[in-house]
């Protein structure tokens, strides 16, 4: 027995040795995904986006730098009706990876596609403002009328009203599908069609290979439009979890690391920051307010005083500077963009004392618990949910945290069978974006939240685009916002996210991004990014 | 033997229906559901879409009448669909069991020998030194489990060391290569493995400690033969009998193991599926999961059984 291990020595010392030194080819850029939910297919799940970015794309692009947009298939366009009717000149002589030529007929066909009922897309609403759309979802017309092919390269869209920021803020969540591949497809077969594990775009790289919770191979497209692209390929490796993506970014196995799900975990942080060949953005703001959500159809939160007292029961800098190790920035309304938060807001600093009277004027009942749901679950969050719980035990609010998961989240707030929670939304893009949160009679999250005020200043906001005059409507809403408090602010998350070096463009990119900007393709440039000599 | 093994079946047939409905009402309790599991906040969808859902995966029928119709799909051999991208179940699993088959198979193996040769070692040279450190870290493998012992290979190994990938099963976007492959094997085989080898070897010891003291060991001694032969034949096959029973009830824990270990290591097998269709309520998928390793945790355990009988020719069934 002894001689077989010793025989197996020189075995196992071969196959270790082999892993040491990977000879890569021309030039692999690896990006971890954090998701498997690439089958599904764009029109049903943006998880897997950065998809849309290289193979499919879009008429525009919001760019990586925040500021606007990149105009992508679509060349250039105007509105002369101040936001009505819109029309883009496409790019000419676009084609398709399998050769066919990319025309107008893709775009009326991939808008209708978004918006038909039968397709069943949750980002068809992102077309609500297109003319005829309510009848083409009620079934009284067969197709959005308000989407004209003018000619070859030139697609009309008029709207029911002026939207001047429906480029900027709706257009960009939409991708061009190839009508003649899945003009084939019966609507109702779309979601998990075997297109999206082989898909067909304009892109600078070209679908190669999907491997389930593996990988998806993209290969460099050279007749891109924008410029061949300098990588030889991308592979997207697929992780379930963040642990792995982790390890993986320390071990040089991927290059980039997902931020869909959580950035890098505060433990994890000294020691990535260690290594030289990793580029670590510790402030990365995740564009995510987070708060505590109340019931408000709950007759325990319908005075404010309760809710203030909440705000100053918790010492949110001490949270912020122990639990979180400085990965948040104190908020006290709902916009993480600097430019809609007015300067004067009330900074509810931590005050027990006040709490504790506020909540006795208001007749607080100490003796009954709070149920309280959440649903990050990682350490760092399980760890802030513990000291709130804490802080508010202080003061006499005894909150029992019920950890869900998303499923089971959705359910409770259809329901409205919880008193409070824990939670977060990413609104990075815009201040806009914040709205389901505190519009009157906004399903699920505005939880019986109305002050017509702010409807009017949301309104408001997006009557322009220019943001001097924008910033005051959502100044005076983030005002309000502060005072009424229909959620508890807490503070904006911030997300701390690391690249490797070896991939010169990448990290350069990401440190000009203000924020994480969820759910939507972004321009960054790809096709210039290269491996490092 | 064979009314033996005709028996054994027939009577599979109920106790997987009884799985298959306890398993169904338990996915039922769970609160949301597979249309709810899709929301995102970036999204809010309507009613009228979230209806409309409900009716194309059938979750607005009664449970019974969503188990009757999954149940009729199993008679006619179809797993049906995933509610989440409309895939047949039962080409998912094919398409995924092998990897985890590769390794809980290479973690058992692995496992076994290493485990009753340790065992063996162990109990020749009992109260000894070497007993007692193997004892030692016999204790210390059943210890740890094996969600662990996998994060501290990964640290050590993938981490620290750098010998060995993090985790995956191939290296994404090259050519496959038994090699390649193998390199990621490695941890997760080596985190499953290493638990169940501590538990074998206490059975070998123990078993093999049993059969040291039986007369037939003296007489061998008596008769002159060498001491590795007597240990080997007639020692060792003897203390086996024992562990086969161990084996085969170590298959149900396996894959207990495997659902964390994938998730650990991103490994794409039947594990890692199972997760996912749990978040996702994705029930036609969850069902296929069950299904599945119940019959082959059914056929392992038969399989201990015949092995029984080839192995010990006082038991026999009639």
């Amino acid at each position: 027995m002894r001689r077989f291990l010793i025989s197996l020595l020189p075995a196992l010392a071969l196959m270790l040795a082999a892993g040491a030194v990977k000879a890569e080819g021309g030039g692999t850029f690896r990006s971890a995904m954090r998701t498997g939910c690439i089958e599904m297919g764009t029109l049903h799940t943006t998880c897997g986006h950065r998809l849309d970015e290289t193979v499919l794309q879009g008429l525009v692009h919001i760019k990586w730098t925040g500021d606007g947009v990149q105009p992508m298939l679509a060349e250039s366009w105007k509105t002369a009706d101040g936001g009505k009717t819109y029309v883009f000149n496409l790019r000419h002589g676009v084609k398709w990876h399998d050769g066919t030529p990319f025309t107008a007929k893709d775009v009326v066909f991939s808008l209708n596609l978004y918006a038909n009922p039968k397709v069943g897309s949750p980002w068809a609403q992102k077309l609500s403002a297109v003319a005829g759309y309510k009848a083409f979802q009620d079934g009284s017309a067969t197709s959005l009328a308000g989407v004209k092919a003018l000619d070859d390269a030139t697609v009309q869209i008029e709207l029911d009203s002026a939207k001047p920021l429906w480029v900027e803020l709706q257009l960009i969540a939409i991708s061009i599908f190839p009508e003649h591949i899945l003009g084939k497809v019966a609507p109702a077969d779309v979601k998990g069609n075997a297109f999206w594990v082989n898909r067909v775009g304009t892109g600078p790289f070209i679908w190669k290979k999907y491997e389930s919770d593996q990988y998806v191979e993209v290969d460099r497209n050279p007749d891109y439009f924008l410029g061949a692209p300098k990588l030889d390929r991308i592979i997207y490796q697929i992780y379930k979890d963040v642990p792995p993506i982790i390890a993986a970014l320390e071990t040089q196995e991927v290059d980039a690391m997902s931020y869909e799900g959580g950035g890098v975990p505060i433990s994890e942080l000294p020691r990535l920051q260690k290594l030289d060949y990793l580029t670590v953005l510790p402030k990365f703001s995740a564009g995510l307010p987070t708060y505590l959500q109340f019931n408000l159809e709950n007759k325990r939160f319908a005075d404010v005083r309760v809710r203030q007292a909440m705000l100053y029961a918790i010492d949110r800098k001490a949270i912020i500077d122990t639990v979180k190790q400085g990965a948040g920035e104190l908020l006290n309304t709902l916009f993480p963009q600097d430019w809609a938060r007015a300067k004067d807001l009330e900074p509810y600093d931590y005050n027990p004392d006040k709490a504790k009277q506020l909540l006795t004027d208001a007749g607080w009942d100490a003796s009954q618990p709070v149920d309280f749901i959440y649903y990050y679950s990682d350490q760092m969050n399980v760890d802030t949910v513990t000291a709130i719980q804490s802080y508010l035990a202080a003061v006499g609010v005894n909150i029992q945290p019920r950890l869900l998961d998303p499923a089971a989240i959705n359910q409770v707030y259809a329901d409205g069978s919880f008193q409070m929670g824990f939670f977060a939304q990413g609104m990075g893009l815009d201040p806009s974006l914040g709205s389901p949160l505190v519009v009157c009679g906004a399903k699920p999250l505005a939880m019986g939240y109305c002050n017509p005020k702010v409807d009017e200043l949301f309104n408001k906001g997006l009557e322009s685009n220019d943001r001097a005059t924008r910033a005051a409507s959502y100044q005076e809403a983030s005002r309000i916002l502060n005072q009424d408090l229909p959620k508890a602010w807490l503070w904006n998350e911030v997300r701390p996210l690391a690249f490797n070096n070896r991939i010169v463009g990448l990290a350069q990119h990401f440190k000009q991004q203000p924020l994480v900007i969820f759910n939507h393709p972004v321009y960054n440039e790809v096709e210039k990014w290269e491996v490092a000599k | 033997m064979l009314s033996y093994l005709l028996r054994k079946l027939l009577l599979s047939i109920p106790v997987l229906f009884g799985v298959t409905v306890i398993v169904f009402a338990i996915a039922h309790a769970m609160p949301g559901d597979a249309v709810l599991a899709m929301i995102t906040a970036e999204a809010p969808s309507s009613e009228e879409l979230i209806a409309m859902r409900r009716g194309e995966l059938g979750l607005d029928q009664p449970v019974y009448i969503q188990y009757l119709h999954w149940i009729g799909q199993i008679l006619h051999g179809n797993l049906g669909r995933s509610f989440v991208n409309g895939r047949s179940v039962g080409d998912i699993i094919v398409e995924r069991l092998p990897m985890t088959l590769e390794l809980m198979g290479v973690a058992l193996l692995v496992a076994f020998v290493i485990g009753t040769t340790l065992g063996v070692i162990s109990a020749l040279r009992q109260y000894k030194l070497t007993d007692y450190s193997l004892t030692l870290a016999g204790f210390v493998g059943v210890s740890i489990p094996d969600f662990f012992m996998g994060l501290l290979l990964v640290y050590v190994f993938a981490l620290e060391l750098r010998w060995l990938p993090s985790s995956g099963i191939s290296t994404a976007g090259e050519n496959f290569s038994l090699l390649d492959n193998l390199r990621h094997l490695v941890l997760p085989a080596a985190a499953l493995a290493l638990f169940r080898a501590a538990i074998f070897m206490r059975y070998a010891r123990a078993g093999m400690l049993e059969v040291l003291n039986q007369s037939y060991m003296r007489t061998a001694k008596a008769k002159g033969l060498k001491p590795r032969t007597i240990t080997l034949r007639h020692g060792l096959r003897n203390a086996l009998i024992p562990l086969v029973t161990v084996f085969g009830l170590a298959l149900p824990t396996l894959f207990g193991g495997s659902v964390v270990i994938e998730t650990i290591f991103q490994w794409p097998g039947i594990g890692l599926m199972f997760i996912d269709s749990v978040v996702n309520r994705d029930s036609p998928v969850i069902m296929g999961y069950v299904l599945i390793t119940a019959i082959i945790v059914m056929l392992a355990n038969l399989g201990t059984d015949l092995a029984y009988s080839v192995l010990d020719p006082r038991v026999s069934y009639d």
